[in-house]
């Protein structure tokens, strides 16, 4: 086998940072390969921007490798590398000139008659096929739309609907209670929702 | 039981996508959306916007950055390339 870590391709997450924890450096390799691409897209979500993306990437492994001695094993490593990247996501967007964002009080909420209002007549792109409606420029859009959401919104949605954490994981990745994770995870995808809607209402 | 309003059924929309609605309140929620069309293609393209947001975001780092990677953080962390 080209990579000795191959013979690691059986085990677990957790076996591999106990390994790491004990000084195994290759198994510290395997798990920056099993995680670099979901800490990338993470990363790039929340900066847009390739090379800020490469650098929250590196700096989250380097901060891993440096603070392994601090994981405890009541917590999953993939929640840990989430909360090392997500941190360093902001701390890089800090540093960033940004464009604004929209405010806690403009995200919609489900009881906002407006939005029904301005919804009739309904649209028929709901019930079409994903291959069909996701065009270059669709993806675009929702990108720029994902981009306007406040920073601690925007996180919880990579992480659920892109990553595909649960909400415990989500919850203990970034320190939140169950019920927050889940109210911020409502009010981003209706405002995606709504954002697609007006997409599709005015093609 | 009265039957749901838009907004108490919008409300419920997160846990009914995610099946954790209980029972009595799941019959209630499918019932207003069965008569009402527009929060019927609301609770539509809310399920739908998940499958989008994640094929719209699907990426990679890009090739070659990998061993990239592994070097710098050989370099960094001090540890010599095996042979």
């Amino acid at each position: 086998m080209e990579r000795a870590e191959a013979a690691q391709a059986g085990t677990t997450d957790l076996q591999l940072m106990q390994a790491a924890q004990a000084g195994d450096y290759t198994a510290f390799e395997e798990l920056v390969r099993r995680f670099h691409d979901r800490v990338y897209r993470l990363a790039f979500g929340m900066t847009k921007s390739e090379q800020d993306a490469e650098e929250v990437v590196q700096d989250t492994f380097l901060n891993a490798f440096r603070s392994l001695q601090s994981f405890r094993h009541d917590s999953a490593p993939g929640s840990w590398i989430f909360r090392i990247a997500a941190n360093g996501a902001l701390m890089k967007l800090r540093t960033k000139r940004r464009k604004p964002l929209l405010s806690i009080d403009d995200m919609p909420s489900a009881t906002d008659d407006k939005r029904k209002r301005a919804i009739w007549p309904v649209g028929e792109w709901s019930r079409q096929p994903d291959e069909k409606l996701l065009s270059r420029e669709l993806a675009g859009h929702i990108e720029d739309a994902i981009e306007r959401l406040p920073e601690k919104y925007r996180l919880v949605l990579l992480l659920r609907d892109v990553e595909g954490l649960n909400n415990e994981q989500v919850a203990e990745t970034l320190g939140l209670t169950l019920p927050t994770v889940k109210a911020r995870l409502h009010r981003s995808r209706l405002f995606i929702r709504d954002e697609l809607d007006r997409y599709f209402g005015g093609k | 039981m009265p039957g749901l309003s838009c907004s108490e059924a919008l409300d419920e929309l997160l846990d009914y996508v995610e099946g954790a609605l209980e029972p009595s309140l799941k019959r209630l929620f499918v019932e207003h959306v069965h008569d009402c069309r527009v929060c019927e293609h609301i609770l539509e393209s809310y399920a739908k916007t998940q499958t989008l947001c994640r094929r719209a975001l699907k990426r990679e780092l890009p090739a070659g950055l990998t061993e990239h990677l592994l070097a710098v953080l050989r370099e960094k962390t001090s540890v010599r390339p095996r042979p």
